[in-house]
């Protein structure tokens, strides 16, 4: 076996179907996708080139910007939910407290669900009428607080982002606790010994020791959130009014909507810059050095 | 022979992967799976045929030789009565046509159906017979040669083409020539429960002052005046589009199709503070801008709502015997604010079914068009689902229910305008019935619609 994998053909071989795949399924569309991102197309007639007319457009159009912005508030959404709320979560869960299996279990279990079931619950949990939030603050006798949580322009995002916290919390705790689980104990032992408290024993050993997890993990929330699409499509559709538009469902309401493939493509391009972009920010920001115990 | 081994399975996957891979490219593919379905569908109908003992001449043809089946792609689901209708359409037209072939309806959700459309259309995988909206919706895949031209059909066959009542045919003809044929026509219309108005000593109003102190009257003993779907855009929007109608006329309509006339002008800013007004106060039932279609029907047949926007089409279900307000249900055309724009209303040529370019055969498709819109077909589509024909059928109107009635007697002085999503299509349609939907939400009415036309006039450059 290792003689085979030693022959650089071999591997060509093995790597050739998955490489093939990639090509087929990834790459080309990535490409094909800049391409058309510079034509007026419909897919359907020949395409007139335009240059660089889509993605002026795009950011003199004022749904895109609201789409573009409403990611952005995801995106710091998300962070302060499975950056903070998940890191506090996984520490608190990391010291043996009595059934800290049981709670994992729980925090991640939303995850697990897909995200149209997801986001139809949800719907329900916001619904006018006879929707869990309003009956809770009908008990609480607010009535006035009582709304189409939904079909409010005001509300509607806020409530969206509410749900993906909730949801990938646990994915997010799950990640990090891991890799809490993987720090030596002794370090632990020998701060004790030296007097460290609970909060020490966090700013000095957990945090630096799963930084270089925590990085790639922002780059997950971060990517996640820009290409966010199905709870959204299921939930509001971008609706009310492009209240909740997110740059993904735009982007499929300019294609297969209005049929303006090339202008979509454009949105796609940029979607696709903004996630590179985000990987290289991260990275930046939490530079971390490589570890060894 | 372990090297051996590798290389040998190596070779079969990738054997494999190509022998899958050739399979799907493109025509041939879908000629494969659609052979495969004749003869599946040929079995199942052999096997109908001897069991229901049908005529000898067709289960004769189906031994020796395979049905072909047209497959119709189409809007629907399940739950509509209209499904229904048009299963039993195609079954009848399978039974007994002189092209031995099989119709069968393949039904997305509305919203599905736009996307499987629109990939199937840029794909080149255009299907037999496929159902349409008209004017902006259908123009693009006409402009795009992807429909066949209905034209030469219709002119080999006068009788049928001037079956056709006036206009219905103008809004799925290009330059000249038609490539679609519309099975009913759907206006807007207000339903009424009758039995609500008569507590209140109410009457189906004809001005627009009578129907506010309708509004008002029930209003004022509980009950919610109308019920309205504010989860779909163009429900709120079509209601506003009628008051424009009121507030405008045909002028303003014609000139805005004409792109003569902008979108925030004074009739439209008008009808949408018109509109705005009756939300505010409290005209429509609770919980209007997060209400699902269903439910605002729900309402109205509860008892909690005494009226229901909506188009026409809507009736089929109305009359149907689980409809619990089926005796009670009546229409009003929408009365406008100002009286001399009266008998106008929302409403088009609808349900409407065009064939792809290159169909495989064109005579039975042209075939099935015509048996939908056969006099028989439509007479009896008007009596059992309330639909309004598109040719001119005789009806004695004392054997129609009341609703249907109504629905067929507001029509006749009526003139039809389309919705503004099929007129344009879904770029500026949608955007007025965004506009429309933030109105009802509470947003200022001018600053709505000055960003509707801002959007109008950038959306032309995409």
């Amino acid at each position: 076996m290792k003689k085979i994998l030693g022959n650089k053909k071999a591997i060509a071989v093995f790597v050739l179907p998955a490489f093939l795949l990639y090509l087929v399924f990834v790459l080309f569309p990535i490409v094909y996708n800049i391409v058309i991102s510079f034509y007026r197309t419909n897919l359907m007639e020949p395409g007139e080139f335009v240059g660089l007319k889509n993605y002026v457009n795009l950011f003199q159009d004022s749904i895109f910007q609201k789409a573009l912005k409403n990611n952005l508030l995801l995106v710091v959404g998300s962070l302060i939910a499975h950056l903070g709320l998940a890191l506090i979560f996984a520490t608190l869960l990391f010291k043996k407290v009595k059934g800290n299996k049981f709670f994992q279990t729980i925090f991640f279990f939303p995850c697990v669900i897909c995200g149209v079931a997801v986001g139809l619950l949800w719907r329900f949990v916001y619904h006018q009428e006879f929707g869990l939030v309003n009956q809770f603050l009908g008990l609480l006798g607010k009535n006035e607080a009582m709304r189409a949580w939904l079909g409010d322009k005001d509300t509607a995002l806020l409530c969206i982002i509410i749900v993906v916290m909730w949801q990938y919390v646990g994915y997010h705790m799950i990640i990090q606790l891991a890799a809490m689980k993987n720090i030596p104990e002794s370090l632990y032992e020998a701060a004790r010994i030296d007097g460290a408290g609970s909060w020490m024993q966090f700013k000095s050993i957990t945090f630096p020791l799963i930084k270089h997890i925590l990085r790639i993990d922002a780059v997950l929330i971060i990517t996640g959130s820009l290409k966010y699409y199905d709870l959204v499509a299921v939930m509001t559709n971008g609706g009310p009014n492009h209240a909740t538009e997110v740059m993904s469902t735009y982007m499929f309401y300019q294609g297969f909507r209005t049929l303006k493939y090339g202008y979509s493509a454009a949105i796609g391009v940029v979607l696709l810059l903004l996630c590179a972009l985000s990987v290289v920010i991260s990275n930046h920001v939490l530079k971390t050095e490589a570890i060894e115990y | 022979m372990k090297r051996g081994l590798c290389l040998l399975v190596t070779g079969t996957l990738m054997a494999a992967m190509a022998a899958g891979c050739g399979g799907t490219d493109g025509k041939g593919g879908a000629e494969d799976g659609a052979q495969n379905n004749t003869q599946g569908n040929a079995q199942e109908n052999q096997q109908e045929e001897t069991g229901g003992g049908a005529d000898g001449e067709s289960a004769g043809n189906g031994e020796n030789q395979t049905k072909e089946v047209i497959k119709v792609l189409s809007v629907g689901t399940e739950a509509d009565q209209y499904t229904k209708t048009m299963r039993e359409l195609a079954e009848e037209f399978s039974r007994n046509n002189e092209y031995g072939v099989t119709v069968e309806f393949e039904l997305y959700e509305n919203e599905q159906y736009k996307t499987k459309l629109a990939t199937l259309m840029a794909s080149n995988n255009v299907p037999d017979i496929f159902f349409t909206w008209e004017l902006g919706y259908l123009e693009p895949f006409v402009s795009s040669g992807k429909v066949m031209s209905l034209q030469e059909a219709l002119d080999a066959d006068p009788a049928w083409r001037d079956s056709f009542l006036e206009g219905v045919l103008d809004y799925f003809t290009y330059d000249g020539e038609t490539y679609a044929i519309p099975s009913q026509i759907a206006y807007g219309t207000m339903f009424y429960n009758q039995a609500i108005f008569e507590e209140y000593q109410l009457q189906a109003p004809e001005t627009y002052e009578e129907f506010c102190h309708v509004c008002e009257v029930l209003k004022e003993n509980g009950v919610a005046p109308m019920a309205l779907a504010g989860s779909e855009a163009w429900i709120p929007a079509q209601f506003i589009l009628q008051l424009t109608l009121g507030t405008g006329g045909a002028e303003t309509y014609n000139a805005i199709m004409k792109g003569e006339e902008v979108w925030n002008n004074e009739a439209y800013i008008q009808a949408a503070a018109e509109a705005q007004k009756m939300v505010e106060k409290g005209w429509f039932a609770d919980g209007m801008l997060a209400m699902s279609y269903d439910e605002a029907i729900m309402k109205l047949e509860s008892g909690e709502a005494a009226m229901y926007y909506m188009a026409s089409w809507d009736a089929s279900g109305f009359v149907a015997d689980s409809c619990p307000i089926k005796d009670t249900i009546r229409t009003f055309n929408m009365p406008p604010v100002k009286p001399e724009h009266k008998n106008l209303v929302v409403g088009s040529a609808d349900t409407a079914y065009a064939l792809g370019k290159d169909c495989a055969n064109p005579e039975a498709c042209i075939a099935f068009l015509k048996y939908i819109t056969s006099k028989d077909w439509q007479e009896r589509d008007l009596a059992a689902n309330a639909k309004m024909p598109t040719v001119s059928v005789e009806v004695n109107e004392q054997e129609l229910s009341p609703l249907v009635a109504s629905i067929t007697n507001n029509l006749k002085d009526a003139s039809v305008y389309p919705w503004w999503d099929r007129a344009f299509g879904t770029g500026e349609g949608e955007a007025f019935n965004n506009a429309c939907l933030a109105v009802f939400g509470g947003e200022e009415v001018q600053g709505a619609f000055d960003e509707l036309q801002q959007f109008a006039e950038s959306n032309a450059d995409r």
